[in-house]
């Protein structure tokens, strides 16, 4: 057990530091980014003053091991540092753009799972030719990249057919005077906006859950106990449900698991398509900004996010092995 | 957060939110500056000092009113806490004269402090910032509190939203929009967004939208003057583009009205090589073009085989173009692509042949010329381009401090030949701004010599004001 | 059953044009010849893209782009994390370290972690192929040591050890052998991931701008503003999105058909 959390906890200390050092090691001055259009006031006019002031303020002028200390001093406190393109703590950036990206990719992931689960399951039991639709829609949709799902619905749903928004995870400002500003229609309201966005993350991630669940069930279909349960006269579904299925639940976890540590990489290709004010733009953005503040802030919780999670998988597992030896 | 020292620095949205929710001492509609906050004004014989008459009933928009103090605060303070979209470090010093007069005693004459300074600098009260040590991290409710004619009602930081009311008791009237909402949206949509309803104004380089609402009675488009420019830094200093020939002979071989043409799919606007674009007020028709001419670059290039180094963004297809112009004459151009921030740090170090760039700024008082060439100013785009000619700099130096308009454009007609000789930035083309609108919602303006800095914004605040 | 051959068929034609492809190609793809976003005609079978260049001839040089950077991809990463996984399996002392660095690859979120390195190095075709390769390593490393682990505890190793084999002839001769089915799966899904993940850099502008690969032009079809408002978008974007579709449709096919094989055969 020690060693368990041993491991994990130089992991973090691992993690920490690499997301320090990494952002650093990049050429290019924050203070001199511009947008990709050219129309960047910091480039037209930034004075030679305006520009020290900054760069003392962002600790820019200290050497490396100054401006490291300066991080494990902040991050102890729990200050994030101050982004620099954005003229805003970084840990209020992150933490706006976190229940986005959060909200969007763990809706998906549930559904993906539950649905790809499911499908796969069946394909598997019934075997035949819904055995082979499934599968040949599968690895159709898992052909896909992402990106291309996104524009196709995108121009399907939003630009030809005008049923959903063009961008966007909300309409931003109740400025309509017909429109509620109340929360059971804003919570519609941000629906209606993800509903594009999250479909395109379940069309691209079930395929993985129908694959896994299928292959668990069909290693196991001839196994022995299922001709016992059959002749003790269970029913098809009983069967399948109370003998076949929980095998499947070791594998889809494993996978959910994975996927789910994975969530705070953020869903950068969704989000710049449909312009989801979630992590992976914030990340996109930070790195052509040299925005060093809110790229460790971003790193640093997109990293951690996998070990923490199979941390706890690992308790789990352990705590199911005990209870089942 | 829009004030002054918060601004985002990304995107156009910053600056103009800036004049829509501050005043400024003078300003400009479609044919020159004219007063706003200074009714009038007068300077001395040797053009040190400015003596501005306030306009009346000016007020904050919490009430309170708008006097000189406010004032010589904001270029005091200011002083202290630079603005990061001018200098102001010409300003020795103010004095407040009367209840409605403020004097401003420059270290020197500068000719464009009319227009770049006083047109440019937001006023900002002083009681709200008079207490405030550190501005940049500022975020108190009344950090956005301005003179002018919208208020900031809401800002989202995540999608980068803002969201501004109309100020009814602005001293120009009560605007005629009531409500104003910047927000950030994909380029690949933001058209169909102006066609969906979504929005009411966008905008885009690409002239192509002209013929998509051609016709259309409510979706319009209105073109900018050719603002943004689209153009080569030279490094000066290292072989062979040391050599004046080898950029003139450039300038011979690039059929740069086909290149504006294929790109922004209309009008091609040829870059003039003295820098300043056409449709300006500080424009000289005379100065020397560069017509295509294939045979001619490669006389003066005798012959020579040359390889040189492009640097440019991963977003640009002009090297694609430039790519075959040059090697029909003898020069191999390896591409190099960056993205922005590295290529403006190398373009700093010096460490490049060619930088392609494409930026604003330059629609406006020529001054930038000066600083581009010869100040310690900091704009890095010009920076890369190292040109040390004493004669510009002279003249650059004389043409700041000239206050006469008549010798001042001579002087500055005189920069641009110098530039349309020596060739320290290779002018490619320049770009109008193509803004989508909505017309039953909003009619938008072109601003004399473009908006703040000679950008080609539309939102002029006088386009939401009665008339 | 149909459905390897067609995989294989397919997967032929794509490598046989990407050999071929610049020779077909009726121009140079960098050259403008003609109008821009001009619809398909005789002069110009598949249009041309948003500067004139035409599409066809992109379309041919950027078979050759996608899929010379998908093998190479595949190659170093199956190759890498085959060793990694074999070494850590059988040499206890490596296991340790190993291990720790895949967890660790596999902590930090990839496509972050692939943004900041090639701002560092550069989006040359080199060092996207470098980069991918050698940052898709940890997971099938692990599967592979996992494998190994098994293998070693079967008693015929046990014998071969006890009878003096050296630990490199156990793995080259025991182990390895039974190894090799892992290796469609992973050849699959690294080709997947590899066609994938060039085109998404390429479609968020992260890639390399002057190689032509199917992703590329897709990055540079998207990034042209008003490709939706016309008709464009059929004959410059679609052509390389169903090209990516059906070469990782392909490959999949052909995988299944080598797994069903593999089955069959006695072990």
């Amino acid at each position: 057990m020690a060693r368990l959390i041993g491991r994990y906890l130089a992991l973090a200390v691992a993690v920490v530091l690499l997301n320090f050092l990494l952002p650093r090691l990049l050429p290019g001055d924050p203070l001199a980014a511009a947008a990709p259009d050219g129309i960047s006031p910091a480039t037209s006019t930034l004075t030679v003053q305006a520009r020290v002031q900054l760069r003392a303020y962002y600790h820019l002028d200290q050497p490396l091991f100054g401006q490291l200390l300066s991080y494990l001093n902040d991050l102890a406190h729990g200050n994030l540092g101050w982004s620099i393109s954005q003229a805003a703590p970084a840990r209020d950036l992150v933490g706006e753009r976190l229940p986005w990206t959060l909200g969007l990719l763990v809706t998906a992931l549930i559904v993906s799972s539950v649905a790809g689960s499911l499908l796969g399951l069946l394909a598997a039991w019934r075997g035949g030719q819904l055995d082979q639709t499934v599968l040949t829609l599968s690895s159709g949709l898992a052909a896909m990249p992402e990106f291309l799902t996104a524009i196709a619905l995108l121009l399907g749903f939003a630009v030809a057919l005008r049923w959903f928004p063009l961008h966007g995870g909300q309409t931003v400002f109740a400025s309509d005077p017909g429109r509620n500003p109340d929360w059971p229609h804003a919570l519609v309201d941000v629906a209606w906006h993800l509903t594009l966005p999250a479909l395109t993350l379940v069309l691209a991630t079930s395929a993985a859950f129908v694959l896994v669940a299928r292959g668990a069930v069909r290693s196991v279909l001839t196994e022995t106990y299922l001709t016992t349960a059959r002749a003790k006269g269970l029913s098809e579904t009983q069967v399948a449900s109370r003998h076949a299925a929980p095998n499947a639940l070791l594998p889809v976890m494993t996978l959910f698991g994975l996927r789910l540590g994975q969530v705070l990489g953020g869903a950068i290709v969704v989000e710049r398509v449909f312009a989801v004010p979630g992590l992976g733009l914030l990340a996109y953005q930070s790195i052509a900004a040299r925005d060093y503040p809110v790229l460790q802030a971003v790193f640093l919780l997109g990293s951690l996010g996998v070990p923490t999670v199979n941390f706890g998988l690992e308790l789990a597992y352990r705590r199911l092995e005990r209870r089942v030896g | 957060m829009p004030t002054p020292f918060r601004v985002s620095t990304a995107g156009p949205g910053g600056p103009v939110l800036l004049t829509l929710i501050y005043d400024t001492l003078t300003w400009k509609d479609e044919h020159g500056i004219i007063p706003w906050l200074a009714k009038k004004w007068a300077t001395s014989e040797d053009g040190r000092d400015y003596t501005f008459a306030l306009a009346p009933n000016v007020r904050w928009q919490d009430g309170q009113p708008l006097t000189p103090d406010d004032v010589a605060f904001s270029f005091d303070y200011y002083g202290r806490h630079p603005y990061r979209w001018t200098d102001t470090t010409m300003v020795e010093s103010t004095t407040v004269l009367d209840t409605d007069q403020i004097r401003l005693r420059l270290r020197q004459p500068y000719a464009s402090f009319l227009e770049d300074v006083a047109g440019i600098v937001p006023i900002v009260p002083k009681r709200v910032w008079s207490n405030v040590a550190d501005p940049s991290t500022y975020g108190g409710a009344d950090a956005s509190v301005g003179s002018g004619p919208f208020k900031l009602a809401e800002y989202r930081p995540a999608e980068g939203a803002y969201r501004l009311t109309a100020n009814p008791g602005y001293f120009h009237g009560s605007p005629t929009t009531r409500q104003y909402e910047q927000l950030n949206v994909p380029a690949a949509t933001s058209v169909q967004a102006v066609q969906q309803g979504q929005l009411d104004l966008s905008w885009g380089t690409d002239a192509s939208v002209n013929e998509l609402f051609k016709g259309d009675s409510r979706i319009k488009v209105l073109a900018t003057p050719p603002l943004s420019v689209v153009r080569l830094a030279v490094n000066t200093k290292r072989a062979p583009l040391d050599n004046k020939v080898t950029r003139q002979a450039i300038m011979y071989a690039l059929d740069r009205t086909r290149l504006a043409q294929v790109i922004t799919k209309g009008l091609p606007v040829v870059g003039s090589a003295g820098v300043i674009p056409p449709e300006t007020p500080w424009y000289d028709p005379r100065v020397r073009s560069y017509s295509f001419d294939a045979e001619k670059a490669r006389a003066l290039l005798r012959g020579k085989q040359y390889a040189i180094e492009l640097l440019a963004d991963p977003a640009n297809r002009e090297p694609e173009l430039l790519q075959p112009m040059l090697q029909a004459v003898g020069i191999t151009l390896a591409v190099k692509r960056v993205d922005s921030a590295t290529r403006t740090q190398l373009l700093r170090e010096g460490n490049f042949q060619l930088g392609l760039v494409q930026h604003i700024g330059i629609g406006g008082d020529p001054d930038f010329l000066r600083r581009w060439y010869s100040g310690t100013e900091a704009n890095d785009y010009a920076q890369g381009s190292i040109f040390s000619n004493a004669q510009f700099g002279q003249l650059a130096r004389e043409q700041a401090v000239t206050l006469d308009e008549a010798k001042r454009k001579q002087l500055v007609y005189q920069l641009q030949a110098i530039l349309a000789d020596e060739l320290p930035t290779i002018t490619l083309y320049y770009r109008r701004f193509y803004w989508t609108y909505d017309s039953t919602k909003y009619t938008p303006m072109n601003t004399w010599g473009g908006l703040i800095d000679g950008a080609p914004l539309v939102q002029n605040k006088l386009s939401f004001l009665r008339r | 059953m149909r459905f390897p051959l067609l995989g294989a068929a397919l997967l032929t034609t794509a490598a046989i044009l990407a050999l071929l492809g610049p020779a077909l190609a009726p121009y140079d793809p960098k050259l403008v010849t003609g109008m821009p976003l001009l619809p398909p005609d005789r002069a110009h079978l598949l249009g041309t893209n948003d500067i004139g260049q035409d599409v066809l001839s992109e379309w041919l040089w950027a078979a050759r782009a996608s899929l010379l950077v998908a093998a190479l991809i595949t190659a170093l990463s199956t190759i890498l994390s085959w060793s990694v996984g074999m070494v850590a399996g059988v040499w206890r002392q490596a296991e340790g370290p190993l291990m720790a660095l895949a967890d660790l690859l596999l902590a930090i979120p990839s496509l972050l972690l692939y943004l900041l390195v090639v701002t560092l190095i550069g989006p040359s075709q080199r060092h996207v192929a470098l980069t991918l390769g050698l940052l898709s390593w940890p997971a099938f490393a692990r599967i592979v040591r996992a494998q190994v682990i098994a293998i070693r505890g079967r008693t015929h190793i046990e014998s071969a050890r006890a009878l003096g084999a050296t630990a490199y002839r156990i793995a080259w001769v025991h182990v390895f052998p039974g190894t090799v089915g892992l290796l469609p799966a992973k050849i699959v899904l690294t080709v997947r991931f590899a066609i994938f993940a060039e085109a998404t850099l390429a479609f968020l502008g992260l890639g390399d701008p002057s190689i032509q690969s199917w992703g590329a032009m897709l990055g540079w079809a998207f990034a042209y503003p008003l490709l939706f408002a016309g008709r464009a978008w059929l004959w410059w974007a679609l052509p390389p999105a169903l090209s990516i579709v059906l070469v990782v449709l392909a490959t999949t096919w052909l995988a299944t058909g080598l797994e069903a094989v593999a089955e069959q055969r006695p072990s």
